[in-house]
């Protein structure tokens, strides 16, 4: 009953399906701000306020506004017909606003616009963590929605420019997991100006010299962990550059790494790598390799191997092999990350290379495994 | 809550006006969807994050909200070495080390400075977000730049910024807030991305870039100028086709001309003779220096003009 009341509830819904990081209290904060009367102006307000409390970066804001004119349009449909009740409904609802004669009205407004959808599990407390409020709260919105609906109809030809979203969540690794799994590699060293006290040193030298003289001081930890990231460009990869671009991206903006350098190539690295994925800026692989650093720079490479279109090549092999070499003579870190399921490796070339380096799928576990690899722990 | 602070954006501090610290304050002009959001961040008390670009006036705001609620108003630089722990508090273990080493060598017999040093509290200092949460009035607490620290500073602040409480781990004091919960604003540039925890627990308001007719709002309030002086009107649309320039050429990523050197540019141009100068606006742009901050730009915005100049 109290679910199907809520205000808005569908819209939150669709959009903590479309990955926004919602939870009940944000859905709560709606509820108090609608009370406290902030978005009650027209459907321009309502999404602002919306929007101020749940979107919180651009690409998440075209996720709002595409749901928020679906949520829209649906309530336009079943809410114009009702919407000569209202009038009548507004005035007593908000003059005695927890009067028996609410349970009456309701059906009527809000049927089809707000189904009843069971909640999440991670939201099922809800019901109990808000007592009475949310169906009064309602009311005055299923009005406001409903009349800010039918001053719409005529401008919800703007809906048609938002009509194509492109979500990429259905890959197998979310942003978000990914950016936790880039936290955990990480090679704390004590560098820079020494602003810690080290406490220990400090009373071991004042047992020493029998008086504080003066404190020891040690560097900050900061994260000194170098990542290569190469990445295969095109042909078989074409299907995985989005996955590819994910996981550049959160190492580059979510993680803490010291430094991150990505390279490109196409199916196996030779003699250059290319700084671009349009293979314009070329670097030769001495280039590259010294620049690395053997206790800090950790090699990640992004590649099927083969794998996509199940081809074995002996070349193939024997160019990886002799590049991986290379980069193990100079780092000790280094993995390769497959975007073909495991159980396609075999018989490719891409089951060869396995054995010469430990190679993981692109999942959760995949990526875990991976980063554990590159701190080798 | 017994009185309820509504944010307007209309009470502006008056001419030559200077804060206690000896800063000029000049008027803010906020939209009215930032002035929802603030008054949203006050009724929910949930922390108001802003961004936009550089020279928008994302630091301001604080300051401004600050002046007409006329609330105290404590800024928090963060650097990169920022750490969540030194805005709470900081405590002074090797001065009260040392204290201690002096007063058991017999060093310190005053009574008066023993029974000081033996007390904890005295070597605890209170970090901004720690004076903060003990205001008498509601504080406004800017945050700003919090982007700039490490990716863990954001995670650190959550309980305190969630619950509104914290312990000093030293003298075990519990500090919480009641009523006085302040006003938090928080700005980022965008370098880094802030963790999911961290967002799910902000507001969030993005300040667009002013059209022409805010542009002119803006420098009229500023330099109490009429908003029909031919200047102000040249001088912000030639502002704004450099700035078309420059996004033209350079897309979204590079950096583009902002508010805050528009009102360089206009405060040069605005000590000139008049006729001079708006004579000047016509052709190559004079000053270009405040505008434009790298040899890139400058390049572009000449090529520019000199095809324009052709045709």
């Amino acid at each position: 009953m109290i679910t199907q009341d809520l205000p808005l509830y569908d819209l939150f819904n669709k959009l903590r399906q479309s990955g926004l990081p919602l939870g009940v209290n944000e859905y709560e904060l709606l509820l108090r701000s609608l009370m406290a009367g902030f978005g009650m102006a027209d459907q321009k307000a309502l999404a602002r306020l919306c929007k101020t409390l749940w979107v919180k970066s651009a690409e998440e804001a075209q996720i709002f506004d595409y749901h928020f004119a679906e949520v829209m349009k649906q309530g336009i449909t079943s809410e114009t017909a009702v919407s000569s009740q209202i009038s009548s409904a507004e005035t007593e609802a908000k003059i005695t606003p927890e009067t028996p004669k609410l349970p009456t009205s309701k059906p009527e407004i809000a049927p089809d616009s707000l189904p009843a959808k069971p909640l999440p599990t991670p939201t099922s407390n809800a019901k109990s963590a808000e007592p009475q409020q949310p169906p009064v709260v309602e009311i005055e919105d299923v009005i406001q929605m409903a009349k800010s609906a039918v001053l719409s109809i005529s401008s919800s030809d703007e809906i048609t420019d938002a009509a194509f979203l492109l979500t990429s969540d259905y890959l197998p690794v979310t942003k978000r997991q990914m950016k936790q799994a880039w936290r955990y590699l990480r090679r704390p060293v004590r560098e820079g100006q020494r602003t810690e006290l080290d406490v220990e040193a400090t009373a071991n030298r004042i047992a020493q010299q029998g008086i504080l003289l003066e404190p020891v001081l040690v560097s900050r930890r900061i994260n000194r962990a170098e990542l290569v990231l190469l990445i295969d460009q095109d042909g078989s990869m074409v299907p995985f550059h989005s996955l590819a671009d994910r996981l550049m991206e959160t190492a580059l903006r979510g993680g803490r790494l010291g430094k991150t350098g990505i390279y490109y190539f196409h199916n196996c690295p030779v003699d250059y790598l290319y700084r671009d994925p349009g293979h314009q800026e070329a670097e030769t692989f001495e280039q590259v390799l010294s620049r690395l650093s053997q206790t800090r720079s950790s090699v990640l490479i992004f590649s099927d191997g083969g794998a996509a279109r199940g081809s074995y090549n002996s070349d193939r092999v024997e160019l990886t092999e002799a590049f991986l070499n290379q980069f193990k003579q100079r780092v000790r870190y280094l993995t390769w990350l497959n975007p073909a399921p495991k159980s396609r490796w075999q018989g490719t070339t891409a089951g060869k290379i396995a054995q010469l380096i430990p190679m993981f799928e692109c999942d959760r576990s995949g990526l875990q495994d991976a980063i554990k690899v590159l701190r080798s722990s | 809550m017994d009185e309820i602070l509504k944010y307007t954006g209309t009470v502006q501090p008056p001419k030559n006006y200077r804060d206690e610290n000896g800063q000029p304050l000049y008027p803010y002009l906020p939209k009215d969807e930032l002035i929802e959001a603030v008054n949203l961040a006050i009724t929910l008390k949930r922390p108001l994050l802003i961004k936009g670009e550089p020279g928008c006036g994302k630091t301001k705001l604080a300051r401004a909200v600050a002046y007409e609620l006329d609330l105290p108003y404590i800024p928090w630089n963060i650097k990169s070495t920022s750490r969540a722990q030194d805005g709470i508090y900081t405590y002074d273990t090797v001065a009260r080390l040392r204290d201690a080493q002096l007063a058991s060598a017999g060093r310190i017999t005053d009574s008066e400075e023993i029974k000081r040093i033996n007390d904890p509290k005295t070597y605890r200092e209170w970090g901004p977000l720690g004076k903060a949460f003990q205001s008498e009035k509601r504080a406004v607490l800017l945050i700003d730049e919090i982007d700039k620290a490490d990716i863990d500073f954001p995670n650190d602040l959550l309980l305190e910024l969630d619950e509104r409480r914290f312990t000093v781990a030293e003298t075990k004091e519990e500090i919480f807030c009641q009523d006085n919960s302040p006003i938090i604003f928080i700005t980022s540039n965008d370098e880094k991305d802030l963790p999911d925890a961290f967002l799910r627990r902000c507001l969030f308001h993005y300040i667009e870039f002013p059209n022409q007719k805010r542009l002119i709002e803006i420098l009229t309030n500023r330099f109490e100028q009429s908003p029909d002086n031919p200047l102000i009107n040249t001088a912000t649309e030639r502002f704004l086709e450099l700035r078309e320039i420059l996004q033209e050429e350079k897309g979204d990523a590079g950096k583009k001309v902002s508010t805050s050197e528009l009102i360089d540019w206009f405060d040069i141009l605005n000590r000139q003779p008049q006729d001079e100068i708006l004579a000047k606006l016509n052709g190559q742009l004079p000053y270009l220096g405040t505008l434009l901050k790298s040899w890139d730009d400058h390049r572009i915005y000449l090529r520019q003009f000199q095809s324009e100049e052709e045709e």
